[in-house]
């Protein structure tokens, strides 16, 4: 059994950590007096903090478990996720679709389908979103208190409820400013932990060369899990992902990977909490440069875990699984003083997991479903009170959760099928929303509905092999959303065309062809003019780093 | 540009570039505000921790076991690890030092609790 066995001084560092994070969470409600302070940090905060804050949002444990996971399972295949599965969506986040986030003075997501669509397609994004995010957090919770269990010997239901009560404490008290806080801070904690370990078992391993070397004699990877182009034809799949190259470009970088960055009300949070239009519009383009580095401290450790300790992956024993390469690693390098590093990091990005998504539930259960629906027009006291009684929901209600997510084995399965019913279908709407004045409110409200019904029956049909068969469960969610996104582009436009369209003075600032430049491009300090805050610059920039890196790893 | 104290909290503009402006409010809140937001930087937040972890895993790079200097394949993790953070946790408090959050006033005007404050070092 993989069992770590942290020193004396290791849990001082981790109670250091704790003693921080709280005290976070009492500074900050100082600076609460309203109820937009609570929820967007009264839009202050400067483009590198929401920046890295939007990268850590994402930079929750499943993602370094499972990432390094995938890195394990698919080899160099995995850095997908990252160079056409994030950085491309997040520049279009930055470049095209912040300017009508944040210039539309929106608090949340949904609330822009409110302005663009109406009541019917607001109530049911509303609603879907806040399922989804609660459901998601429950799982954070869950594979937190797994985590702690199996690696350390805590129980899991004591876990469970202490992480939810630390989390409790500081979101309930400082709200956003709180949870982008200790997302920074989780960032930095994550780098010294995995990039010292990287370095270390790359070293033991003998150097890259090493690990390609040894990568080549496994039967499960092969030569083909060291690159990640090659192999992906669309008649014969030979790449460990056993998907073509349609399946990774229009299901992963395309539909799922536009659909999660762009849309996603946890990660568009942070940069509607910058301070002006354009520390949002830099926000998501910050994020894609740490975004494309950490493959080579998430994936590549999953690689050299592979390469080096006998029997992963292989058979049914719980402590070989992929998701324990980390743990492993860890636990072979790691002594007294970095064990408690490395903890600190796998427990904080749990932390920040569960948070983000509470502090995206809260915002739109009084900004979405409270203050259009219930109690409008109350004084800011009232909503600040709501969203502090939401977020003690909605972490009850994540405890709940997680004792449902304990009944099922895989984790990564159900989140990415979580994501690519609730997430996808949202894209395409806002696409067609965002660029095509046509649009109208019933058939943003049936493309989301139809949408999101394609996507679980896709999801049920081939969980029950009736008529798709895919190589594997990552391919099958890559195709599940292609359907979705097809089905409800279909929707949105056949019903538009035979429904009356809204006058086009009513759209002004929605729609990119009725919205003036000069609207677009307002900028509110002089000195973002500086050349190097250009977010054009930074996201040509970004992109030409990630077409380098897929053309070295080709 | 907004001149409230709060809304401006964690901006990181430099006293060189943009001069304070006035509130409105007395020269005491000012001061509290300023020095408020400053202490809660979060890049004093970072380096002070970072610091912190850096020091346990330098002394524990130098005086631990045998054990602690060589399980990282012979290199001793800890103290490479506690070099590096210390450099970061020194930079981030730099950093947040010469460029702070809100300029806290550089001297006392009108009636004052009638200590003498002085600027941050820059």
């Amino acid at each position: 059994m993989l069992r770590l066995h942290p020193g004396t001084v290791d849990y001082i560092i981790i109670a250091i950590y704790f003693v921080v994070v709280l005290g976070i969470g009492f500074v900050a409600k100082l600076s609460i007096k309203t109820d937009l302070d609570f929820f967007l940090s009264g839009r202050s905060l400067p483009a590198w903090i929401t920046g890295l804050a939007f990268m850590a949002a994402n930079l929750g444990a499943l993602e370094i478990l499972g990432q390094s996971a995938n890195g394990a399972q698919y080899g160099v295949a995995a850095v997908h996720y990252y160079w056409i599965g994030a950085v491309p969506a997040m520049v279009f986040l930055g470049l095209v679709m912040m300017p009508f986030y944040y210039g539309a003075k929106v608090r949340s997501v949904p609330e822009y389908l409110r302005l663009r669509f109406g009541e019917a397609a607001h109530i049911f994004n509303a609603a879907t979103f806040a399922i989804a995010t609660v459901l998601i957090s429950g799982v954070n919770l869950f594979a937190l208190a797994l985590i702690i269990h199996l690696l350390l010997g805590w129980p899991v239901g004591g876990s469970i409820l202490a992480a939810a009560a630390i989390v409790l404490v500081y979101i309930t008290l400082g709200g956003l400013t709180s949870a982008i806080y200790n997302e920074v801070l989780q960032f930095f904690v994550i780098i010294a932990a995995l990039l010292p370990l990287t370095l270390v078992a790359l070293h033991a391993a003998g150097g890259w060369s090493g690990v390609e070397h040894r990568i080549k004699e496994l039967p499960a990877l092969g030569n083909a899990g060291l690159h990640a182009w090659k192999g992906l034809s669309t008649s014969h799949p030979t790449n460990p992902l056993k998907s073509s190259w349609i399946g990774v470009v229009f299901g992963l970088g395309f539909v799922v990977s536009f659909g999660y960055w762009t849309t996603n009300f946890a990660e568009v949070q942070r940069a509607l909490s910058a301070k002006n239009l354009s520390a949002a519009r830099r926000t998501p383009l910050i994020a894609a440069y740490p975004k494309a580095f950490f493959p080579f401290i998430i994936i590549l450790p999953g690689l050299i875990a592979v390469a080096t300790i006998h029997g992963l992956g292989v058979g049914k024993n719980l402590s070989l699984q992929y998701n324990t390469a980390i743990p492993h690693l860890i636990n072979q390098f790691f002594p007294e003083g970095m064990l408690g590093i490395a903890i600190v990091a796998l427990i904080a990005a749990f932390m920040a997991g569960v948070a983000a998504n509470v502090t995206a539930f809260n915002t739109v259960v009084t900004y979405d479903l409270i203050q259009p629906y219930l109690w409008k027009d109350r004084d800011p006291a009232f909503y600040l009170r709501w969203g502090r009684l939401v977020t003690v929901a909605g972490i009850l209600i994540s405890i709940a959760t997680a004792f449902i997510a304990k009944g099922y084995s895989n984790m990564m399965n159900y989140i990415q099928t979580l994501f690519s019913i609730f997430n996808v279908p949202l894209f395409t709407t806002f696409i067609v929303a965002m660029f095509w004045k046509r649009a109208t409110a019933m058939g943003g409200f049936l493309s989301l509905v139809a949408g999101t019904a394609t996507a679980y029956g896709v999801n049920r049909l081939a969980a029950y092999h009736v008529i798709f068969h895919f190589g594997s469960a990552l391919s099958a969610s890559f195709w599940q959303s292609i359907w979705a996104f097809i089905v409800g582009t279909v929707v949105l436009v056949v019903v538009s065309l035979v429904t009356k369209p809204r006058p086009e003075e009513e759209l002004r600032g929605l729609v990119w062809g009725l919205t003036r430049k000069e609207e677009r491009t307002v900028d509110e300090d002089p000195r973002d003019r500086l050349w190097w805050r250009s977010p054009v610059l930074l996201g040509a920039v970004v992109l030409v780093i990630v077409l380098v890196l897929n053309i070295l790893f080709i | 540009m907004s001149t409230d104290p709060k809304s401006r909290r964690f901006s990181l503009r430099s006293s060189r570039t943009e001069p304070m402006q006035p509130t409105g409010e007395s020269d005491e809140d000012e001061a509290e505000a300023a020095r408020a937001a400053n202490k809660f930087d979060i890049r004093r937040l970072i380096g002070g921790l970072f610091c912190l972890y850096s020091v346990i895993l330098i002394a524990l790079g130098i005086f631990g076991s045998h054990h602690i200097k060589n399980k990282a394949a012979g290199i001793n993790v800890d103290l490479w690890t506690g070099l590096g953070m210390l450099v970061v946790g020194v930079l981030m408090i730099v950093w947040a030092l010469t460029r702070p959050v809100m300029p806290e006033p550089p001297e006392t005007r009108g009636q004052g609790s009638g200590r003498i404050r002085r600027a941050p070092a820059t």
